[in-house]
């Protein structure tokens, strides 16, 4: 096995240079239809993938079913794929992905779930009963903190699908698969310092929309409580 | 001095806490950014952000969601495999061969759409009954088998489906020869390759139990046929029905590499060693796909042959048929310095049929330039006159 499962996670430089070359090999082997070698890249990038897509719509069954979507394709285009390297690769896979998620949108007639910084508690509650968040958490353990962590992300998603898709990439590759600065500049076609500097307006306009939404819950939840209060 | 850019600050802090060590071009103590209080607080709550997002559990894919994908993958591959190998074959047939040539095909399609309207039901069971590979029916067959197999619902449906077609197509092996033979036998691997994968995918159970027992069933058949066809197959034929033979299991012989040592006196000679594996005695060596009448002397594993050479140029490939039908052929031919006996050898590298197995020694030379000639010494044997007479037989049929 050339590539071990999440492995890339937390690779050093030299490890990763290892990898460089054994991707090569896992590559050429997949595209000779070996499944051994697909279902080792399969592994190896699904945690990008589906963290990729899952950051981008808040059902959770629906990036089940989208990463499975990318996955398919990638099985059906693996011959024809020009990539020689992980970096390569990823980007391939992480075009797809983008592809589907537009997809998706475009055939549900609708745009990615953006959060308005003044939406009203009407809205959130519309969003939250749409979304089928944590689909994995069990609701009846404690239904109104599951409730409240499937609200939060939906906030999460919409602030994630307000940023541009190259800030996406740069968070995917450098928190979910673990790339370091180069390997993520070589996905994006971009040089080192360009990548850090998406990475810190990224990680800078998600921490704001964020913080403006909380903010703007509080100021709600208080209006409501003034309310109640005779 | 300059502060560093806030970006760069907060590069290195996700180096730190991310990934556990600093970045690969740590940044010295006296090139650390400037930290004020307000810039430090915002850099340490995107780190914690970072931290919160790569942790958090609606990113991570679920066990059973990820096995269950991978299953499916693997089926559609299995799947997408078998479609290009058919679309090859059909590709590869000869202009000849009107059933499966590009435009005709299309004509097929629209004669048996209107055979199928004209005659209904009545042509597909008389298809049905075909069990031979030439009958002009046949095809109708194969054409039904694989709109039931697209037809499909499920795994089991379709490994269920593959092995009857496996089956029948075992049947017509025993009635082919020649094309015939090589598309049925292709089709019998492909359909015995599905369904391994499916077996390979099926999580263990009474379905994989049952499976697995048919699939040994029809493996143990199969070989049986096989090995019944092969003295009646002709030599090409041969070579690929032992491929087939190791492929389900079966000890095939196997050629690993030949050297050939000339003679230097009158009458010319060639002694061909044969090193590989299942040899047994009687075998008779073949140069260039033609059967020598000459038997070999088996001597610790390396067959020995001694026959007559000249007016012929060097060979491109030495092959090796056992007594027990079974055939193996190399391209690794090796031609050690004839005066003096030493250990300088000519190589003329390839690639070696018969079996999957390899031999170290074979397999440092066998790097794929199939029939390339690595110096001179082999040119200036074909050129010395050196060549195999021309005495082959023919194989029993």
């Amino acid at each position: 096995m050339f590539l071990g499962r999440q492995s890339s996670r937390r690779m050093s430089s030299d490890h990763a240079a290892h990898q460089l070359v054994a991707i090569e090999q896992l590559l050429d082997h997949a595209r000779n239809g070996q499944s051994e070698a697909l279902s080792t890249l399969y592994h190896h990038f699904l945690p990008g993938v589906f963290g990729y897509i899952a950051s981008r719509t808040a059902d959770r069954s629906t990036a089940e079913d989208l990463t499975s979507e990318v996955f398919l394709k990638m099985v059906e285009g693996i011959h024809q794929v020009k990539a020689t390297n992980e970096a390569g690769f990823a980007a391939w896979l992480l075009q797809i992905a983008r592809i589907t998620v537009a997809d998706y949108y475009r055939k549900r007639q609708k745009q990615p779930l953006l959060v308005s910084l003044e939406a009203t508690l009407k809205e959130d509650d519309a969003m939250a009963d749409k979304s089928d968040l944590l689909a994995s958490s069990d609701p009846t353990s404690d239904p109104l903190q599951w409730s409240e962590a499937r609200e939060e992300w939906s906030h999460v998603v919409g602030a994630i699908n307000a940023l541009t898709e190259e800030q996406r990439q740069v968070l995917i590759g450098r928190l979910i698969l673990g790339y370091d600065i180069a390997t993520v500049a070589r996905l994006l076609g971009k040089k080192a310092n360009a990548v850090k500097a998406l990475q810190f307006r990224a990680l800078q306009s998600l921490g704001r929309l964020l913080a403006k939404k909380a903010q703007s819950s509080q100021q709600l939840s208080y209006a409501h409580q003034q309310e109640e209060t005779p | 001095m300059r502060p560093l850019p806030e970006h760069e600050r907060l590069h290195h802090q996700l180096e730190k806490h991310l990934r556990g060590r600093p970045d690969k071009e740590p940044l010295e103590q006296s090139h650390q950014p400037l930290a004020t209080p307000e810039n430090k607080t915002e850099i340490d709550a995107m780190v914690a952000l970072a931290r919160h997002l790569q942790a958090a559990p609606p990113l991570q894919a679920h066990p059973d969601f990820a096995q269950r994908l991978e299953q499916r993958l693997l089926l559609h591959h299995a799947a997408l495999r078998r479609s290009r190998l058919q679309e090859a074959q059909q590709a590869s047939q000869p202009r000849g061969s009107w059933m499966f040539s590009r435009p005709l095909a299309a004509y097929l399609a629209l004669t048996v759409v209107l055979l199928c309207s004209l005659v209904g039901s009545s042509v597909l069971a008389l298809a049905a009954q075909a069990t031979n590979a030439s009958n002009p029916l046949y095809p109708v067959k194969k054409w039904e088998q694989q709109v039931q197999l697209s037809l499909a619902r499920s795994p089991m449906d379709q490994a269920d489906l593959s092995l009857h077609i496996a089956s029948d197509r075992l049947n017509a092996l025993a009635n082919a020869s020649g094309d015939t033979y090589r598309q049925t036998l292709a089709d019998l691997d492909g359909q015995i390759e599905t369904v391994t994968q499916i077996l390979n995918a099926l999580p263990a159970g009474q379905d994989h139990t049952r499976l697995a027992d048919e699939l040994a069933a029809l493996k143990g058949r199969a070989r049986q046929t096989l090995r019944d066809a092969l003295p009646h197959l002709a030599l090409p034929e041969r070579l690929i029905t032992t491929d087939e033979l190791g492929r389900l299991g079966d000890a095939v012989i196997h050629l690993n590499y030949a050297v050939i040592v000339f003679s230097s006196h009158a009458p010319m000679q060639a002694t061909i060693s044969l090193t590989g594996t299942n040899f047994s005695a009687g075998g008779h060596v073949v140069i260039d796909q033609e059967l020598q009448a000459e038997s070999g002397t088996l001597q610790n594993g390396t067959d020995v042959f001694v026959v007559s050479w000249n007016g012929h140029s060097s060979p491109h490939t030495i092959g090796i048929l056992n007594s027990d039908g079974t055939m193996a052929q190399t391209t690794v031919i090796l031609f050690p310095n004839a005066k003096g006996g030493n250990t300088s050898q000519d190589t003329q590298t390839g690639n070696t049929q018969g079996n999957t197995s390899g031999d170290p020694h074979a397999n440092t030379s066998n790097n794929g330039a199939n029939g390339n000639k690595q110096d001179g010494n082999t040119t200036s044997n074909g050129s010395n006159g050196h060549g195999h007479k021309n005495n082959a037989i023919q194989p029993s049929a």
